[in-house]
This record gives C-alpha cells, sequence and structure tokens, in this order.
C-alpha cells in the first residue's frame, strides 16, 4: 500500500491523489460514526471515546452529541 | 413536469437516484444525472457526445468521481479495496452500514437543488426547441447550463467537453431522427 500511496501522491494528475484522499477521509468518517454510535451503546463514556480517537471530549460530544448522547 | 419526460428521460431519472444510493451518497446531484444520462450508448445523448468529440464513458467515470460517496477507484489506487471493507463493517453493523447517512435514514433519496435545477432547465430546453417530450439530449443540455460549481457542470469542465459542439450534434440528431 506505501508505494501505491506514494505513486498516486506522485501522480502527475493531482486529481487522482485527492479523490483518493477524499474517499479516505469520508470512509474514516463513516467508520468512526459507527464505532463511537457502539462504544456509546456499550455504555461508554464521552471521555473515553474522546481519548480512543485521541481529541477532546469537547469536540467528540459536539459532533456526536445529538445522535448518540 | 414528469409527465413531459419521454420514457427515456424517466429511465435516466431513476437510474441517477439507484446509482446515488448505490454509491451511498447522501443525495441525488446533477452528477448522479449527468451519468445516468450518458449510460446509454444509443441515446442521443450519448451520440451527440461522442458526435462531439468526447467519449461518453469518460464522462459517465468523471461523473462518478465527484460523488459525495466513497469513491472506490480512487481507493483502489491507494491500495485499499473498498468491496472488502464495506463487507467486513456490514458483518459487524449490518447491511448498507457504511452508506451516507441521509442514505440510510430515508428510502427515497432527496435531489439536491442542482439536481432539480437540472430537470427546470431540461424543460426549459425543450419548450425552446418546441418539442413536446423531454428527452436525454434535453437532460445533457440542461447540464451544460448549470452554475460553473455545480457537479455535473464540474464533470463537463474535467472532460473538456465542447458545449457548443454537443449543443449542435444534439440538435442534429433530433433533426435526424425526429421521433426519438
Amino acid at each position: 500500500m506505501t508505494t501505491d500511496l506514494l505513486t498516486t501522491a506522485a501522480s502527475a494528475e493531482p486529481g487522482d491523489g485527492l479523490r483518493a484522499v477524499r474517499s479516505l477521509h469520508e470512509l474514516a468518517d463513516r467508520l468512526e460514526g459507527l464505532h463511537v454510535g457502539r462504544a456509546r451503546a456499550l455504555g461508554w463514556s464521552w471521555q473515553q471515546v474522546a481519548d480512543a480517537l485521541g481529541v477532546s471530549r469537547q469536540a467528540v460530544h459536539k459532533k456526536y452529541g445529538k445522535r448518540f448522547g | 413536469m414528469l409527465e413531459r419526460f419521454s420514457a427515456q428521460a424517466r429511465d435516466a431519472v431513476t437510474a441517477a437516484h439507484d446509482q446515488a444510493r448505490s454509491a451511498g451518497a447522501g443525495s441525488v446531484t446533477s452528477a448522479h444525472l449527468l451519468a445516468a444520462v450518458v449510460a446509454d450508448p444509443r441515446s442521443i445523448a450519448c451520440v451527440a457526445l461522442a458526435a462531439a468529440g468526447t467519449d461518453p464513458a469518460a464522462v459517465a467515470r468523471a461523473a462518478r468521481h465527484t460523488d459525495d460517496g466513497i469513491d472506490a477507484d480512487a481507493l483502489a489506487a491507494v491500495g485499499i479495496d473498498l468491496a472488502a471493507v464495506r463487507a467486513q463493517v456490514e458483518h459487524e453493523f449490518g447491511a448498507g452500514a457504511l452508506d451516507h447517512p441521509h442514505a440510510r435514514a430515508r428510502r427515497r433519496l432527496a435531489f439536491a437543488p442542482d439536481a432539480k435545477k437540472t430537470l427546470e432547465l431540461a424543460l426549459r430546453e425543450a419548450v425552446a426547441g418546441h418539442d413536446r417530450r423531454i428527452d436525454p439530449g434535453h437532460l445533457l443540455l440542461a447540464t451544460t447550463r448549470l452554475e460553473h460549481r455545480a457537479p455535473a457542470a464540474r464533470v463537463l469542465a474535467a472532460c473538456a467537453v465542447d458545449v457548443a459542439a454537443v449543443r449542435t450534434q444534439v440538435e442534429r440528431q433530433r433533426a435526424e431522427h425526429p421521433a426519438a
């Protein structure tokens, strides 16, 4: 994957690399939502979720408080 | 307005919706409409595009890349097999788990403002051409009149589509095959 990533990153066509990055962001975002939802359903606190994601409790609560409050 | 759509144009609208849903997109955009319009190689839209020097398949490909969904081709280029990721995630979280939250919340996706605008412009194209029916050719021409930031407009720009030539070709096709 590293070689592929470098190849794409070094591609003459910046659009290819940028589309890959955008899709990765989108994929990560959707996975995050699924896992945060599951963690909350299992009784994890916002602080535990935040620690696992490496972000502040405020940030995670702001993003998911409504959905998984 | 939909009653004025030809069977082919109606099919394209349905196909655009299905395509948006299967891409896991949150709404149907003008790019989904454009992709659906150029999907049938025999349609007036495809014939006109090809005659104007653009490969319809390239337009369809570029249209898929503007999705707010996840682009499987782009991920494959960095070594990620989206189908495998999707299968694993659905195994853990259930069918459709990776789809856009809007796609999961509603059975029917909403048409984004630029997609609605495309349908409206297609009607105007038909009225201007004194055509009783709105066909895929009108839909294609409608996408050329969208403001430049609209998803379909970006696809046409990325494919360097010669808008004036496409218009000429659509009109020529229509003159040669009036019933189509």
